[in-house]
């Protein structure tokens, strides 16, 4: 009979402890910045095992990705589909008893998408009519979360398209 | 510097305790008789030394407090003074060749050291002007480049005992010289009585020379940090190690960190922490989601906001 | 929050809470509590017949968890009569 699992020492091993602790503390840190900012404390949580499930989750995937096909570099538009996938499955964003809120990880991801990939690079400030249709595309990107087949590779290619258009426009 | 008066000469516990080596001895071409009696002559002469130390000191307090650090005085051990004039006799022939028992105290120019200590490096001015009032500056007197020390000491030998006022008549007795290591520095040493020299390695400070009663001593300014890396460096390389590659590269790194650390207490503002939120470190991180986080791009706070409101999981 | 600080080598601090939980999925690690499950022949690609295109396949295989598992069975059916890879 075949074992059914194995020990996580190899991805440890692969990755270095300090990488996959600091990944944890960022979306940790990250996610509760989201419920302060939201002033959801009474009733939102980060879920520690959660969070760690899909942390393990994502390395797993990015290792077979690297091993398989032999990919060196991962750019970071992948490494955030990835996130955003792992943690949308896991959900490490909990309700506490007195929460009414159902799709807080769609909220979050959304802003952390927005925050890390999306936002121009350059440090003028969006004008209105620019934050408008911004908020528009995030409304649309969060209703997929919630409601759409999501898969890792779909992420990719979403967030690569709005990149793209965006650096398009620059010059 | 702690020593124990009273010491007898012994040029071979000089030479080993202090790492001399022996050729210096014998080019030095004073005999070991001749070195004895410097030694004996200047042991003698230490109390009075102590006394002008204790009256600089006090007045060097005076006059500073607010503006130093702290201020220290030492008198050079009389070891240390036969291990100055061995080496000093090889490496600056021609200042030291016509010194004797009778005219050590006109070319040695540290027999008392005065250490002044500054938190920051701009603070260095403030301790340059006090100095040039405390003791006169003539720029005349400066001494120049290869001119004859001991005849300069002898010019003015009975001015600096008039009427016994000894700090009244003292006088800086060389242009105050600030050394750098790094140009960048150079202006904020700009001042028409300090000149810069660049060609110590890893070395920063201000000396002064003042002629004093009837002798020289030094006053060194540096910084906090830059004092602890001297005292490290003192410490680990001498006598023996002043070659080893190995703590040199060391110390080298230790004295740029000291250089980082002189240099961000200089840019200290108070200004700069005065917008940053105050949170405690232990419940929150330090980059909270303040306005100026959101990625500079994100038009400030009011479109974070937005995205807050918009995105709550509901 | 900017990209150019992805990768957690930022130098911020982090709360105290997500420094527990860093070093508590550590501890679960270590302890074999938490465990990657594994479905058995993840490499799809080995068809289990030593073919020229499948032999770099078959040789990562045997290099993975499961292939030396596969090995050392083999191995032992084989009883002793094996070539060390």
């Amino acid at each position: 009979m075949q074992e059914t699992s194995l020990s996580y020492d190899e991805i440890v091993a692969y990755f270095g402890k300090e990488t996959i602790e600091d990944r944890y503390k960022f979306l940790y840190d990250k996610m509760q910045d989201y419920i302060d900012a939201t002033k959801q404390n009474d009733g939102l949580y980060v879920n520690k095992s959660l969070l760690q499930q899909a942390i393990l989750d994502y390395f797993v995937d990015i290792y077979r990705l690297k091993i398989f096909h032999k990919i060196e570099h991962i750019n970071i538009t992948k490494i955030v589909a990835y996130e955003v996938f792992w943690i949308l499955r896991r959900k490490p964003i909990q309700m506490k008893e007195a929460g009414n809120v159902v799709f807080p990880n769609e909220g979050f991801l959304t802003i952390f998408v927005a925050h890390e990939l999306l936002a121009p690079e350059e440090t003028e400030p969006l004008s209105k009519k620019q934050e408008d249709i911004f908020l528009k595309y995030l409304s649309h990107f969060n209703y997929h979360l919630k409601y759409r087949n999501v898969d890792k590779q779909n992420l990719e290619i979403m967030l690569l398209s709005f990149e793209t258009a965006r650096d398009m426009r620059k010059d | 510097m702690a020593f124990k008066s009273g010491v007898p000469f012994d040029l071979n516990r000089i030479q080993k305790e202090l790492g001399i080596n022996e050729k210096r001895i014998r080019f030095c071409k004073l005999s070991e008789g001749e070195l004895k009696e410097i030694y004996d002559n200047y042991t003698r002469n230490i109390p009075t030394l102590q006394k002008i130390k204790a009256d600089i000191l006090s007045v060097l307090n005076e006059r500073l407090t607010d503006k130093v650090h702290s201020v220290r005085g030492r008198i050079k051990a009389p070891d240390h003074l036969i291990e100055k004039i061995i080496r000093n006799k090889s490496e600056k022939p021609s200042k030291y060749e016509k010194l004797n028992i009778d005219n050590y105290n006109k070319i040695i120019t540290d027999l008392i050291g005065f250490r002044i200590i500054i938190l920051r490096k701009t603070e260095w001015r403030a301790v340059h002007d006090t100095l040039l009032t405390i003791f006169r500056n003539i720029p005349d007197r400066y001494a120049a480049e290869g001119e004859d020390i001991v005849k300069k000491f002898d010019e003015y030998a009975n001015e600096v005992k008039e009427n016994n006022k000894y700090l009244e008549n003292s006088y800086h007795a060389e242009k105050p010289v600030a050394y750098l290591t790094s140009l960048d520095d150079r202006e904020l040493y700009k001042d028409p009585y300090l000149r810069v020299d660049s060609s110590k390695l890893h070395y920063r400070s201000i000396h002064y020379v003042i002629r004093y009663s009837d002798l020289y001593f030094e006053i060194q300014v540096r910084t906090l940090f830059e004092e602890g890396w001297l005292e490290f460096d003192h410490q680990i390389k001498y006598p023996y190690d002043q070659k080893n590659m190995r703590k040199q590269e060391f110390l080298a790194i230790l004295n740029s960190i000291v250089t980082a650390a002189d240099r961000l207490i200089t840019f200290y503002d108070e200004d700069l922490f005065l917008n940053i939120q105050k949170e405690p470190l232990d419940c929150k991180k330090e980059e909270a989601h303040t306005e100026e986080n959101t990625g500079a791009s994100l038009s400030g706070g009011s479109f974070n906001d937005r995205l807050f409101s918009e995105f709550d999981g509901r | 929050m900017s990209r150019k600080n992805y990768y957690g080598d930022t130098g911020i601090l982090h709360s105290q809470k997500a420094e527990e939980g860093a070093r508590q999925l550590f501890e679960k690690i270590e302890s074999d509590t938490l465990r990657m499950d594994i479905l058995p022949n993840q490499y799809e690609r080995f068809s289990g017949a030593l073919e020229e295109e499948d032999y770099i396949a078959y040789n990562r295989f045997l290099q993975s968890v499961n292939g030396q598992m596969v090995l050392k069975m083999l191995e032992e059916e084989n009883a002793g009569n094996f070539i060390k890879l």
